[in-house]
């Protein structure tokens, strides 16, 4: 336990180092805020949602810092509303994901033989189609929606995780404080729960913080091909759908919330980066 | 090899055999009977049972999988339930437009994304290398239909040098090629950077100096090639989801390929072509994924004598 704490703020010291994760760290904490309190910065009826046709495509000015969009919604308050849907898409695709991939995975790792076998095959089935593509087709059965679309982007993740649990149990599992445990009667799932799954967190927290990033996008891509997320909701991707067709004379409609977009995944690249080299600093290049 | 590369062909198979069942049973999951959507709501109670009937949609789910390969494997995916034109033919007719797409987008990536990785190697921590590094890590982090649109709105709507949409000539490829390129060309470039830096550390480069060596062959000639594998991998591994990221590209740029007639199809619910797209699109993944692998071995002599 004692070993454990002093890794963690050994951890938290070379990511503190590491400018450019700190700065991916700042902006992702306040994209988080945002998404929290949302709800209280704006009124989501007055503001996001409510149609003002006397006001529409104006451009920003002091009353509307972003402008407004061609229903006359403010765009300012809709980009911050839609920081709730793609911050809580991206983290519930990433929890799901990792839950049960990670468990299929750490399944195939510890048993090995015919259990992995027939597991990873039916990963490397899944892995065969582009996520992207995988998404649209469960998309196209379960139809539109927040709860659909995470589903889609649940199943699509979950070969990543599986994949990365296996591997790195694989390397854990034939250490010696494992069979130690195992020696003294330990239960399997004990053994996989409080002693193989810590020492692979590691590479799992990496990989979460860029799938966190990868499910942003995916999300927003899929609401701007219209199968995702659905207006009027505020989500970026379909924002940017709607400010399509104002492109020539109102290009603040779909410049800001692409801005929100590269914004967040940038910040979770950064972090992501610093956290891997934290996490290992031999790979530190 | 040449053993090998029919064992990584014929593994092909059993993978496409699971990607067919696991679309198909996806598929069969999806509401709205296929008698009634290629009918229309006005059809009476009897000519939706006689379609169905005909169809073979109140068979066991396997009769119908075994059916539809039968038929797939004869190259017959079915008609489109809206058009009534065989999918084949669909997905074909708009093919190239997807292809010519992805080619250019990965070759584009590469032209730029190896070069800008080898001079940031080279000149380490100077201002190109700050300013290249910074550009590839804002590419990374756009979206790449949002690109798509910021470009257009600078070099069709406000400067009007490229078409904004359409297939009609080659320059109306340069825009998307470029936009589906950007995250991959950022990845390369990064990726080369990181794998040039850990070759110039290596000793024979420094005998290779050692030796009086001029610097652009100890670059092109013995680093550049140590560099390519993993440059390799990471540019198969993303020609593979450029294939399903055309999706997203050809919805920006109103280009008829196989993504848009995927989107199309789901928003119309033409079941046929939503399968048959899919399952088009996991071959030729799978294809390129063997082709990435073959490639390691004229790459790495290591990898092709464990093969002779």
């Amino acid at each position: 336990m004692k070993n454990n704490k002093k890794q963690k703020s050994l951890v938290w010291k070379r990511l503190k180092k590491n400018k450019l994760a700190v700065v991916g760290l700042a902006i992702l904490t306040i994209i988080i805020l945002t998404a929290i309190f949302s709800g209280f910065i704006v009124d989501y009826e007055k503001q996001v949602i409510k149609q003002n046709m006397k006001i529409r495509l104006q451009p920003p000015s002091s009353e509307h810092l972003l402008g407004t969009d061609s229903y006359g919604r403010d765009i300012l308050s809709r980009v911050l509303y839609g920081s709730r849907y793609s911050i809580s898409l991206g983290f519930i695709v990433v929890t799901f994901a990792l839950l049960i991939g990670g468990t299929i995975g750490a399944i195939a790792g510890y048993f090995s033989g015919k259990i992995d076998n027939v597991l990873m095959r039916i990963m490397d089935i899944f892995l065969a189609v582009p996520s992207v593509i995988m998404a649209i087709a469960i998309v196209s059965v379960l139809g539109t929606g927040f709860i659909n679309l995470a589903i889609a982007l649940v199943i699509s993740n979950i070969p990543v995780y599986a994949r990365l649990l296996r591997s790195t149990i694989l390397t854990v599992k034939d250490s010696e404080f494992v069979e130690a445990a195992d020696a003294i009667g330990t239960s399997t799932f004990r053994i996989i729960t409080r002693h193989i799954l810590p020492n692979s967190l590691g590479p799992v927290i990496v990989q979460a913080t860029f799938s966190l990033a990868s499910a942003i996008l995916a999300a927003a891509g899929l609401s701007f091909l219209g199968i995702g997320i659905e207006p009027p909701k505020p989500e970026w991707g379909a924002m940017l759908t709607e400010g399509k067709e104002f492109l020539r004379d109102m290009p603040y409609l779909v410049i800001f919330p692409g801005m929100a977009i590269a914004a967040t995944v940038l910040s979770l690249n950064l972090l992501g980066d610093g956290l891997r080299d934290a996490l290992d600093p031999r790979l530190k290049k | 090899m040449l053993k090998y590369i029919l064992k990584r062909f014929l593994m092909i198979i059993p993978v496409m055999l699971g990607i067919t069942l696991l679309i198909f049973t996806i598929m069969s999951f999806s509401s709205g009977d296929p008698a009634r959507i290629i009918l229309g709501d006005g059809a009476s109670e009897d000519d939706i049972l006689q379609l169905r009937d005909e169809l073979g949609l109140d068979d066991p789910f396997f009769v119908r999988y075994f059916n539809y390969m039968k038929n797939a494997l004869r190259g017959d995916f079915g008609r489109s339930y809206k058009t009534n034109t065989p999918v084949f033919e669909e997905i074909f007719s708009r093919f190239p437009v997807t292809l010519i797409l992805a080619i250019l987008g990965i070759l584009i990536a590469i032209f730029f994304g190896v070069p800008i990785g080898i001079i940031s190697a080279i000149k380490r921590y100077s201002v190109f290398d700050n300013i290249g590094m910074l550009f590839t890590l804002l590419l990374t982090a756009m979206p790449g239909f949002w690109l798509g649109l910021i470009l257009m709105l600078f070099l069709s709507v406000k400067l009007d040098v490229l078409p904004a949409t359409g297939v009609g000539s080659w320059v109306c490829y340069i825009m998307p090629s470029f936009t589906i390129s950007a995250r991959t060309m950022a990845v390369i470039a990064r990726m080369t950077r990181t794998t040039m830096l850990e070759v110039i550390e290596q000793d024979y480069i420094r005998t290779a100096r050692a030796k009086g060596a001029t610097e652009y062959r100890i670059i092109v000639k013995h680093a550049l090639k140590n560099t390519l594998i993993p440059v390799v991998t990471v540019a198969g591994m993303n020609f593979g989801q450029l294939l399903g990221g055309t999706v997203l590209i050809e919805a920006v740029f109103a280009m008829p390929g196989v993504g848009t007639l995927l989107v199309n199809a789901i928003r119309t619910k033409d079941l046929p072509i939503i399968m048959a797209d899919t399952m088009f699109i996991a071959l030729c993944f799978s294809i390129i994924n063997l082709a990435v692998d073959l490639l390691y071995s004229f790459i790495d002599p290591r990898i092709k004598s464990q093969y002779q």
